[in-house]
């Protein structure tokens, strides 16, 4: 009886020796996933390394995320595959701006074998409190089916703190080339933009500025900018929206850019102070700014210290040439990284078919769009902060794929 | 008027001159196989070039003068020519001629255009069998057959001209001097608004096309009004069979029958032909359609004892563009483009054979076109916008439709509506010509005196561009080209040919020299009358043609010089006038999106230019010819000038006009929206506002004053222009084992234009100064530009050069017992090499190589320096204060840059950079190469069957450009035709 306890008791043992060796990392799961360490750490100029979240995406789409340690290390266990690993991290407001960090890679290998080790380079961006809130450039269907209506496109800008900012100028912008789809020129052999360590973005056709020698935003306060006609839309074409409202401001300055269908008279709404005006350096030819429908890279900045919006854009030794094409039609203001405020990159295709304008440090992502149909790509909300602060806050980290979400119907559309 | 008397004067010394003994030569023409006699042949006499017809016995008889050797060549359409050599000594027994049919049957067949051997200038002929092996469904691209010519996939959707020796780009409206006609009707295009080129061959039946000589070279005085050659067109005529043609081609289908009847008194020849041509296979319905009839009717009675030759025909065609029927069209939307046509000729010719005058002819065209343009298409907006329609100038406000449908400036609506538009384009020419020949020969020598004088009137009966609908019709004037005055030109002309015999052997000198005088005359133009010279002369010296022993059988060798004025078109004598519309006041928009928008209006009608002178070519070109026993070789050079080519310019006149915003009706404006009515001053653009109340006394607004600039345009004489270039045709005697010949044929084409006029312009990228609210206050002179056509702008480059040696090699299979023709053409661009040119006058430099294209200032560009930006810099500019004070641009820009940066930057908008550093880098394009096949058999002698494949191995090469270094795929690149296929019946009946 004691033998054939004993044969029992060694066989028990045994059984739980193989359950405790299946235990290991290296070994099956019960989902018969092989997994492994990755380690990331970050570097740059990071005031505190502790707490960073880390994402990083397989090839599947299956999202990990870690934060990082003291010595700013994340440490995941993930099945073996290809990964894609992320950082956008934003420091604490600091009178109205803050610090965002930004940094990417691609196809990174997780084997079997070992652990997999990634540097992760920080780019580093001051980030304002005024952010794009919303961009409607779409257009929508008309109502007698002949095709699309564009020219009600708007923007608004909002100030997403509690604090009054006071910027000295406030810019419109748009990268090029217009559209995100296509063959982009500036780009390398390597698969670089060719500005993208010159410490500007290249500023496309003309600018619009705020008239005043100050923009002054309330806290939380939104402006919504009509960018083609500031008017009730909604008479001729019952999917667009209504831009007559005397709250609204609009890029209208009739004798820069003297097509009338394209900038119809604001209504009488709106005062002539909500006027933006335009520079024009680049493409004259244009009857209206070439504000993509599709896909813009658009950006909001202040000039650089000292220097009026007119005398940013009229100076000719600023210039830069989109694809290297040294005509007037391609000619370019480089905007310093420093001065952009925020920016939003759209694509309409897929990142495999679209080009990023944008650099690292301004903005790593992109906000998928569909055209034609009403839809815009407004800025996420960010829960934990609107709490805390009792007021909608919207997410800020310098990247588009993570603060940017495409609205079915644009906010102004009275559904 | 001395001119005309001193024309005269010498063709009556001439014609005095010219006595001789009289010899008559009869004969008789037949058909092989039937015997049946050939009537409406013509017989032609060379040298001299005297003639006749056949009657419906066959007979003919010349009366010419006694001595020497005559050629007899006779021809008729449907058959071989047939050519004998006869004695001249006197009147001998009845010549008996028999005329082989065309078919494949025969012991040669030609599937290319030939040289005609028997001209004094480069000419050559394309047949019927050539015109059907190929498939010809444009008569513009017939240029494929000639030498080093490259195929095209024949089509009506584009509407492609005809240019000979050049290329599309170039400078000095080579298109524009090319000349076409069909059976001596002059195909005009010189009433045509809105275009400078050659006149459209889309509406000439290419099935009724019995044969087409091209002439690139030096024509006689006889053909005025060109500078690049001319295209003559004959089409059938005579008692032919009936012949039904049809054809097909992915983007074409044809049918067309054609058919000579014997009406007892004459026979009158009838062609019909319907092609559809469309652009899209996925959709069909959008096409160009040509419907042509055309009736030629031949008689010779005798007058006088002697025949009278007298062709009557009318050709009229029903077509155009349509896309109507087309689904995918938006509902109620389409485009209508009539291509109708009519002309008429009349020619008589009247074979007098006395005291040396040899016939006189009589010649009178007319032709009508209709090329109305209609379309309707949808529109929609939710602001209205002005619609501008004043023509004088001054202020005008935006006014309601329903409260003045007559207003200068009507606001259009909101919501969706349609718009009706028309342009009404009719041109019209006329012409009558009359000639006189006078014919002498001796043992030795042939001489042919012609005299000629010519009147020719155009004009347009068209209305112009106008809407059925003024509350939808955008901003737009009335131009009425029917209220345009005619162009009448009067023309007179002599020539002689003379032909000395210097060997038994056939050897011959032919000197043929004339001289042209056109007096223009433009009704209420500010042009007037003018007159131009354009004499010719061509020499050819054969030194022996019937040496059958020697390996050279024949050699001759030609040479010519000539001048020739081309006239200048409707769009250049009379500019549609434009007109400056700027904003003068913007009110905001209303709660219904109305806007009562105000306009200064400045019209511009194009200034004369009083020192402007009539384009001319001056053309010279050397060739030889040489039958040998293995090959018949031409080989052809030639040198053109293109002097003083028509180019549009802008000018600039400082103006002001005044400027109120909305800001004006700000800050409590004390009328309600509701309650404004605008008013402006018409003179002095000032803008008022009433009270529709009456509460509240008339408001004047605030305005501001803009200093801008006025932009006329103007017509002036380029630089010249030079062409040069080789031709060459190797025919390589057939052999006979294998039924197989080879042709080797190409050309050399050299192009040097460099344009030097200076060029007024503010450039596209200038309309500010610095402080933003000013307009542009300078206008810069910069010395040439690169563009060929439109209105001239500056740019880096003047000009430019190439070099393009095109190789065609054909081999024909042709078998007679069969009735099977196979013919494979390889064509090749051997070196294409092009640059584009920036050269100051007398070998300065011109512009500036930059380091960075965002640079201003670098070293002198002298044309040797590669992969770089070249800025180029005004000579000099002038300001809205001061216009005629010239100040040099490079001190007062360089001083700028180191004194005052606004007036750097506003400089700097006048400086032109090229778009590539590799601009102005010579480019050569690697060789490529094309093949394509066509057959043709017969079966029986009524049905005629060819099949052609354009790139039939559906080449995907790829070509490297020098300039930038890529490799692009030649496959839809623009150097071939894409693959194409195409079948085609003939039925005689």
């Amino acid at each position: 009886m004691k033998r054939s306890f004993d044969i029992f008791m060694l066989l028990m043992l045994s059984l739980l020796g193989v359950a405790l060796t299946s235990c290991d990392d290296s070994i099956s799961d019960p989902d018969q996933y092989l997994t492994q360490e990755l380690l990331v750490q970050l570097t740059g100029d990071l005031p505190a390394k502790q707490g960073i979240l880390v994402r990083a995406v397989d090839d599947k789409g299956m999202v990990f995320s870690q934060p990082t340690d003291a010595s700013g290390v994340a440490t995941f266990h993930v099945p073996v595959g290809i990964y894609d690993i992320t950082v956008s991290h934003v420091s604490t407001p600091d009178n109205g701006w803050r610090t965002v960090y930004n940094g990417s890679t691609s196809n990174v290998v997780v084997r079997q074998d070992s652990p997999a080790t990634v540097s992760l380079p920080l780019a580093t961006a001051t980030s304002s409190a005024i952010i794009i809130r919303e961009l409607y450039v779409g257009g929508c269907q008309r109502d007698d089916g002949s095709g699309w209506f564009y020219r009600d496109k708007y923007v608004i800008i909002a100030n997403n703190s509690p604090e009054r900012v006071v910027l000295p100028a406030l810019c419109l912008a748009i990268a090029t080339p217009y559209n995100s789809y296509g063959d982009n020129k500036n780009y390398d052999d390597q698969g670089h933009l060719n500005y993208e360590n010159e410490g500007f973005i290249p500023a496309a056709s003309s600018i619009w500025y705020f008239q005043g020698e100050n923009v002054v935003f309330e806290p939380w306060q939104q402006r919504v900018i009509a960018l083609n006609g500031a008017i009730d839309h909604t008479l001729t074409y019952a999917n667009s929206v209504n831009l007559a409202n005397p709250d609204y401001y609009c890029t209208y300055d009739i004798e820069h850019y003297t097509s009338t269908s394209a900038y119809p008279s604001p209504s009488e709404l709106i005062p002539t102070s909500h006027y933006l005006k335009a520079v024009r350096y680049g493409d004259q030819m244009e009857s209206a700014w070439p504000l993509s429908n599709t896909s813009p890279a658009f950006f909001i900045f202040t000039p650089p210290e000292g220097m009026t919006p007119l005398e940013f854009g009229n100076d000719a030794s600023n210039v830069w040439y989109d694809e290297g094409r040294a005509l007037p039609t391609f000619a370019c203001r480089k905007v310093p990284v420093e001065n952009i405020l925020d920016a939003v990159e759209v694509f309409s295709t897929s990142w495999d078919e679209a080009s990023k304008r944008l650099t690292a440090s301004v903005d790593v992502g992109a906000v998928f769009m569909t055209a034609r149909h009403g839809h815009s790509v407004e800025r996420r909300i960010d829960e934990q902060e609107s709490k805390r602060l009792g007021h909608t806050v919207y997410i800020d980290t310098n990247n588009s794929t993570l603060d940017f979400y495409e609205r079915e119907h644009c906010s102004l559309k009275q559904q | 008027m001395m001119r005309l008397k001193s024309i005269w004067a010498l063709l009556c010394c001439f014609a005095l001159s010219l006595q001789g003994q009289v010899v008559s030569l009869t004969g008789v023409v037949t058909e092989q196989g039937s015997g049946n006699p050939v009537e409406f042949a013509t017989v032609t006499l060379q040298p001299g070039e005297q003639w006749c017809m056949t009657d419906h016995q066959g007979m003919f008889t010349l009366r010419t003068q006694a001595g020497g050797t005559a050629l007899l060549r006779v021809t008729s359409v449907g058959y071989e020519p047939v050519e004998v050599t006869v004695g001249m000594a006197d009147s001998g027994d009845t010549l008996r001629l028999v005329m082989h049919p065309t078919n494949l049957q025969l012991q040669q067949v030609i599937v290319t255009a030939q040289r005609k051997s028997e001209n004094a200038t480069t000419s050559y002929l394309v047949d019927r069998q050539a015109l059907d092996n190929q498939q010809i469904i444009n008569v513009s691209d017939i240029l494929t057959l000639l030498p080093g010519g490259k195929t095209v996939n024949s089509s009506l959707i584009n509407d492609q001209r005809i240019a000979l020796r050049a290329e599309g780009s170039e400078k000095g409206n080579a298109a524009f001097g090319t000349a076409v006609e069909v059976d001596g009707l002059r195909l005009q295009n010189n009433a045509e608004l809105g275009e400078t080129t050659s006149a459209s061959t889309r509406t000439i039946s290419s099935t009724n096309v019995a044969s087409i000589e091209v002439v690139p070279g030096i024509p006689s005085v006889e053909y005025g009004d060109l500078s690049n050659g001319i295209v003559k067109v004959h089409t059938k005529r005579g008692r032919t069979p009936w012949e039904i043609s049809l054809a097909t081609n992915p983007y074409t289908k044809q049918v067309g029958v054609s058919k000579g009847f014997d009406l007892v008194t004459g026979i009158l020849n009838a062609s019909l032909e319907h092609t559809r041509s469309y652009s899209n296979l996925a959709s069909p319905h959008t096409a160009y359609q040509r419907n042509n009839l055309s009736l030629n009717y031949n008689t010779t009675p005798t007058v006088a004892s002697r025949p009278l030759m007298i062709n009557v025909k009318a050709e009229g065609n029903v077509g155009g563009y349509n896309n109507e029927a087309d689904p995918d069209q938006f509902t109620d939307t389409y485009t209508r483009v009539r291509d109708r046509a009519f002309r008429a000729s009349l020619q008589a010719d009247w074979n007098l054979d006395r005291r040396g005058l040899a016939d006189l002819s009589l010649q009178a065209d007319i032709s009508i076109a209709d090329k109305r343009r209609e379309s309707r298409v949808n529109a929609n907006s939710s602001s209205s916008q002005a619609q501008i329609h004043a023509t004088e100038a001054g202020y005008y406000l935006a006014t309601d439709y329903d409260q003045d449908a007559t207003s200068p400036i009507i606001m259009g609506p909101t919501g969706y509506w349609y718009i009706k538009s028309v342009r009404d384009n009719k041109p019209v020419g006329s012409l009558i010509k009359a000639k006189a020949r006078w014919n002498q020969r001796t043992d030795r020598v042939a001489n042919r005196i012609m005299a000629g004088a010519e009147w020719s009137a155009t004009g347009n009966n068209g209305r112009g561009l106008y809407y059925d609908d003024l509350r939808y019709a955008p901003t737009w004037r009335e131009y009425r080209y029917d209220q345009l005055p005619w162009m009448h030109n009067v023309a007179l002309y002599a020539e002689d040919r003379l032909n000395l015999t210097t060997s038994e052997h056939g050897g011959e000198l032919q000197v043929m020299a004339g001289l042209r005088a056109d007096i223009t005359h433009i009704n209420r133009s500010d042009y007037g009358t003018v007159s131009s010279w354009s004499p010719r002369v061509n020499l050819k010296y054969t030194l022996w043609r019937q040496r059958a022993q020697w390996w050279v059988e024949g050699l001759s060798a030609y040479c010519g010089w000539g001048k020739s004025v081309k006239l200048p078109s409707f769009e250049v004598l009379y500019p549609q006038p434009s007109y400056a519309d700027r904003l003068a006041f913007v009110p905001p928009s209303t709660a219904d999106n109305k806007v009562y928008y105000a306009y200064s209006v400045t019209p511009f009608k194009s200034v004369a230019n009083h020192s402007l002178k009539w384009q001319y070519a001056q053309q010279l070109e050397l060739g030889v010819e040489a039958k040998t026993r293995v090959a018949t070789i031409t080989l052809g050079a030639f040198l053109a000038k293109t002097h003083r080519p028509y180019l549009s310019t802008n000018v600039y006149t400082p103006f002001t006009y005044n400027f109120t915003s909305q800001s004006a009706l700000e800050h409590d404006f004390p009328i309600a929206s509701a309650d404004r009515i605008y008013q402006i001053d018409r003179e002095t653009g000032v803008v008022s506002v009433i009270d529709r109340t009456g509460q509240v006394p008339v408001q004047v607004l605030d305005h501001v004053s803009r200093n801008t600039f006025n932009t006329n345009n103007t017509y002036v004489n380029g630089s010249s222009i030079s062409r040069s270039g080789i031709d060459w045709v190797i025919d390589f005697n057939q052999i006979e084992s294998l039924r197989t010949s080879f042709r080797l044929d190409g050309s050399y084409y050299h192009y040097h234009g460099v344009e030097h006029t200076l060029i007024a312009s503010q450039p596209t990228g200038a309309q500010w100064m610095s402080d933003g609210v000013t307009p542009y206050q300078y206008v810069g002179y910069y010395q040439g530009t690169a563009l060929g056509s439109g209105v001239a702008v500056p740019t880096v480059p003047n000009g430019s050069k190439s070099d393009v040696v095109n190789g065609n090699l054909t081999i024909v299979t042709h078998i007679p017992a069969i009735r099977l023709v196979v013919s494979v053409r390889l064509e090749s661009t051997l070196y294409d090499a092009r640059q584009s040119l920036s050269q100051g006058l007398n070998g300065a430099t011109r512009g500036y190589v930059l380091d960075d294209p965002a640079d201003y200032f670098g070293q002198p560009y002298t044309g040797k320096e590669r992969d770089c930006y070249v800025a180029l810099w005004p000579e000099y500019y002038t300001t809205w204060d001061h216009p005629d004070v010239k100040i040099p641009f490079s001190e007062r820009f360089i001083w700028a840059r180191d004194n005052d940066p606004a007036l750097f930057n506003e400089l700097a908008q006048m400086v032109i950079k090229t778009n590539y550093n590799y601009n102005l880098n010579p480019d050569r394009i690697s060789a490529y190469f094309s093949g394509n096949i066509n057959i043709t058999k017969e079966i029986g002698d009524h049905v005629n069957i060819s099949f052609l494949a354009n790139n039939f191995w559906n080449s995907m090469a790829r070509v490297k450009s020098r300039q930038t270094g890529l490799r692009t795929t030649i496959y839809n690149g623009g150097y071939i035709p894409p693959f194409y296929y195409g079948i085609s019946i003939r039925l005689k009946l």
